[in-house]
C-alpha cells in the first residue's frame, strides 16, 4: 500500500463517516498547503483562515471525490480556488505571474519570503522546532540519520532505501521508527503532546 | 502501535493492517504521535517556518460538521466493473443495429422489383392518346419526364426560337 493508497483509504473512511481519518490528512498536508497557499494570501492570519476554509471545503465536498487523482491534488485545487474567492471577496487580486494555476506550483521552494511573512509567534515556534529537531538528528546514531533523511527529505520509498543502504527493508523500517521516536522524545514538551494529553 | 504510525505516514503499510492502525488512531494518544512525526518531518523539509499547527482548530470546525453518509464512488468497486456493462451495452446495441439492417435487405428485393418495372415502363405505354403538334412539345419538353436535358430546357428552347427567325442572306 503506498502513499496515495493511504490516503485513498483514509479518505474512503471519511466518506464513510470516520472524521477522524479526515483529521488524519489534515494534520498531514496542514503544512504543504498552508505554505502554498502563502504565496497567494501573504498575511499569516488570513493564509490559517484560508487554509481551514479549504479544508472543511473539502471535507464538504469528499462525497464527490472519486479518486480519479491524488488526494493531495484535489485538495490543492480546493485551496487554490479557496484562496482565490477569499481575495476577490476582499477586493484584491490573485497574483498572476507566480503560476498558481500549474501544478509546479505544488513543489515550490520559498522559505526566505514564507519566514518574512510568519507572525513573531509563529516564526518562533518554528525556529524552536527546527532547532529540536536539527539538535536530536545531530545525536542520532549514522544509520537512523541516514535512513530518516533518505524517507523524509529524500522521499524514497522503503525498498529505495534498502537498496540505498545495502540492508533489508525490515531494518530500514526499524530504523525510521527509532529515529522519529528519538527525536520525538526532544519534541513532544515543546509541541505539549505529552502521552495524557489531547494532541 | 508507534512503528505501525510510522510505517502509515510512509505508505508502507499493509492493506490489513489499516483497520488496527485506524482504530488506534481515534484515541488521542496516537492521534498526537501522528501528529508528532508529520512535525518531524515538516521540520526536516523546512516547512514549520510559516505555519503553526492548525489541525486543532480545523478539528473543532469538523466536529460541527454533518456526517458524511453518502456512498463514496470508487473506481475499483468490487462487483461487475464498468467496463464489463459498457460492453455488454455494446453488443446489445450492436445485435438491434444488425437485426434491423438484415431484415431491411431481406425485404429490399420486392420494392427494387416494383421500381425497376415503374422505371422500364415501354415507349407505348407512355406515348400520348392524341397526336401533340410539335410547337407544344417543344414549348413543353422542359417537363418532359425523362428527358437528360432537364435544367437546360429554357436555353434550348430560345436557341430553337431564333432559327427561324434568321434573316436569309442574299447571295
Amino acid at each position: 500500500m503506498g502513499d496515495r493508497e493511504v490516503d485513498q483509504e483514509l479518505v474512503l473512511r471519511a466518506q464513510r463517516g470516520d472524521k477522524r481519518a479526515f483529521e488524519l490528512l489534515v494534520v498531514k498536508y496542514q503544512r504543504k498547503l498552508g505554505r502554498l497557499l502563502s504565496r497567494l494570501v501573504r498575511d499569516p492570519a488570513e493564509v490559517e483562515d484560508v487554509t481551514q476554509e479549504a479544508f472543511i471545503k473539502a471535507y464538504r465536498a469528499l462525497p464527490s471525490f472519486r479518486g480519479d487523482s491524488a488526494f493531495y491534488t484535489w485538495l490543492y485545487r480546493i485551496a487554490i480556488n479557496t484562496a482565490k474567492n477569499y481575495l476577490v471577496a476582499m477586493g484584491r487580486r490573485a497574483p498572476t505571474s507566480t503560476g498558481f494555476d500549474h501544478e509546479d506550483a505544488e513543489s515550490f521552494e520559498d522559505a526566505e519570503q514564507l519566514r518574512d511573512s510568519a507572525t513573531p509567534e509563529a516564526e518562533l515556534l518554528g525556529k524552536q522546532i527546527a532547532a529540536t529537531v536539527n539538535r536530536a538528528m545531530e545525536q542520532l546514531p549514522d544509520d537512523l540519520r541516514t535512513a530518516i533523511t533518505l524517507r523524509e527529505i529524500e522521499g524514497l520509498s522503503y525498498e529505495e532505501i534498502a537498496g540505498v543502504m545495502n540492508c533489508p527493508i525490515g531494518t530500514v523500517r526499524s530504523r525510521i521508527f527509532r529515529a522519529r521516536e528519538s527525536i520525538a522524545a526532544e519534541l513532544r514538551p515543546l509541541l505539549g503532546t505529552d502521552e495524557n494529553r489531547r494532541w | 502501535m508507534n512503528e505501525q504510525i510510522s510505517r502509515l505516514m510512509d505508505g508502507e503499510i499493509d492493506a490489513t493492517e489499516m483497520d488496527a492502525v485506524c482504530a488506534a488512531l481515534r484515541g488521542d494518544a496516537a492521534m498526537a504521535t501522528w501528529n508528532c512525526y508529520h512535525t518531524i518531518g515538516d521540520a526536516l523539509r523546512s516547512e514549520t517556518a510559516a505555519t503553526r499547527n492548525i489541525g486543532r482548530a480545523i478539528s473543532q470546525r469538523l466536529a460541527h460538521e454533518p456526517v458524511i453518509v453518502a456512498a463514496p464512488r470508487r473506481r475499483s468497486a468490487s462487483g461487475p466493473a464498468s467496463w464489463a456493462w459498457a460492453a455488454a451495452a455494446s453488443l446489445a446495441a450492436m445485435t438491434v443495429v444488425g437485426w434491423t439492417a438484415y431484415s431491411m435487405v431481406d425485404a429490399a428485393p420486392a420494392g427494387f422489383v416494383k421500381a425497376r418495372e415503374a422505371g422500364t415502363m415501354s415507349a407505348a405505354q407512355m406515348r400520348p392518346a392524341t397526336v401533340l403538334p410539335p410547337d407544344y412539345l417543344l414549348a413543353h419538353q422542359e417537363y418532359a419526364p425523362t428527358n437528360a436535358l432537364q435544367g437546360v430546357g429554357p436555353y434550348l428552347r430560345d436557341v430553337a426560337a431564333s432559327t427561324p427567325l434568321r434573316p436569309a442572306v442574299a447571295e
